[in-house]
């Protein structure tokens, strides 16, 4: 009985596999295009966008897709027409400095896998993903910390002041 | 005013224009081109920054534009008649130390002392035409451009552009023409 058990489970892998390697994609070209948020003033949190054209070299369409962005996974949408994904999220600023994020692209089984991973404590590293993209965050800024106005206000200030000087060494 | 009468020989008379308020003609026109100039500066702001259509408000740029320009040559010309006198004054030792070096002994025998006095207030005439009017300019476009500055970024900050521009342009180019007037003693 055993026997026969463990002969469905290897049956079922066997398929399973044979199934999941039909959506496995294969050697993907992928083209991106991100977005960051940059501005203090209009919102406190960074605003991450990130779109994809994927490219699989066994034309696989459809894909489910995962992003992993240190140790958190967002799922990423697909739009009805084309290869396109779009994955977005948001971070606190203070998390979010200026920096280059390596963003982790995972299909389902390599999903699976990330799961498993942190399960059972395995380092996340160790799972391959499927491909990743660089996002380049700048950091949110308030821009300059004095308005432009003011510095032509104190640079109008100071020609003034020395042709008032010059006027006044002439006057008197 | 100066009487035009006969009273005056010729060389009065063209002292007392050199020395008057009356501008030459190549002044004047030094004058609003320069203040054509510099009311204009603004337009950029307004259209750049502002966000205000260049085309669309062409007639009230034109306007602003020949009103400020009016009062900042008033204003130039305020300061420059001021400043001339003196600067006449300060520079006439060394308009004459100069005119003197510049002769030789033999040549400042040769001419009379009115002569030699003419030339002197020729020459001072000349350069106190060209300081006071540097000096004037100068001064009048840093006043107007600091007023303007202040009226539609600090004052009138939340205005909507137009009417922004109406006062700022009014505003700055009246109170730099006011204050060349207030300040003649």
């Amino acid at each position: 009985k055993g026997k026969s058990i463990m002969a469905n489970l290897l049956v079922i892998s066997v398929l399973s596999l044979l199934i999941g390697s039909g959506f496995c994609c294969d050697q993907p070209s992928v083209d991106s295009s991100y977005y960051t948020s940059t501005n203090l003033k209009l919102g406190k949190n960074a605003a991450f966008v990130v779109e994809l054209t994927v490219k699989c070299k066994n034309n696989v369409q459809d894909l489910m897709l995962y992003a992993d962005v240190n140790g958190v996974q967002y799922p990423v949408t697909k739009s009805p027409e084309g290869n396109n994904y779009q994955v977005s999220w948001t971070a606190k600023n203070k998390k979010s400095p200026a920096a280059l994020f390596d963003v982790k692209f995972f299909d389902e089984s390599g999903y699976n896998a990330l799961k498993k991973a942190a399960r059972i404590n395995q380092d996340a590293n160790t799972v391959k993903p499927l491909f990743s993209v660089d996002v380049k965050h700048h950091g949110m800024s308030s821009g300059f910390w004095v308005s432009s106005e003011l510095i032509a206000l104190a640079v109008a200030s100071l020609i003034f002041y020395v042709v008032c000087n010059e006027r006044s060494a002439v006057i008197s | 005013m100066a009487p035009k009468s006969s009273n005056f020989s010729k060389e009065e008379e063209l002292l007392l224009q050199d020395f008057g308020r009356d501008l030459s003609r190549k002044s004047s026109v030094i004058f609003y081109v320069h203040a054509l100039f510099v009311s204009a500066i603004p337009l950029w702001l307004f259209n750049r920054i502002h966000q205000m259509e260049m085309l669309d408000n062409a007639i009230l740029f034109v306007i602003g534009t020949i009103f400020s320009a009016y009062f900042v040559a008033l204003a130039y010309k305020n300061n420059k008649f001021e400043l001339k006198h003196k600067i006449a004054q300060k520079r006439s030792d060394g308009v004459a130390a100069e005119l003197n070096a510049k002769m030789s002994e033999s040549e400042s025998k040769k001419i009379s002392k009115k002569e030699k006095d003419e030339r002197i207030l020729w020459r001072k005439n000349e350069i106190a035409e060209a300081e006071s009017m540097q000096l004037a300019v100068f001064y009048t476009n840093s006043l107007f451009l600091i007023l303007l500055i202040l009226s539609s970024f600090f004052f009138f900050k939340s205005y909507s552009p137009m009417p922004n521009y109406i006062i700022s342009m009014v505003g700055a180019s009246s109170i730099t023409g006011l204050l060349s007037t207030s300040s003649q003693k």
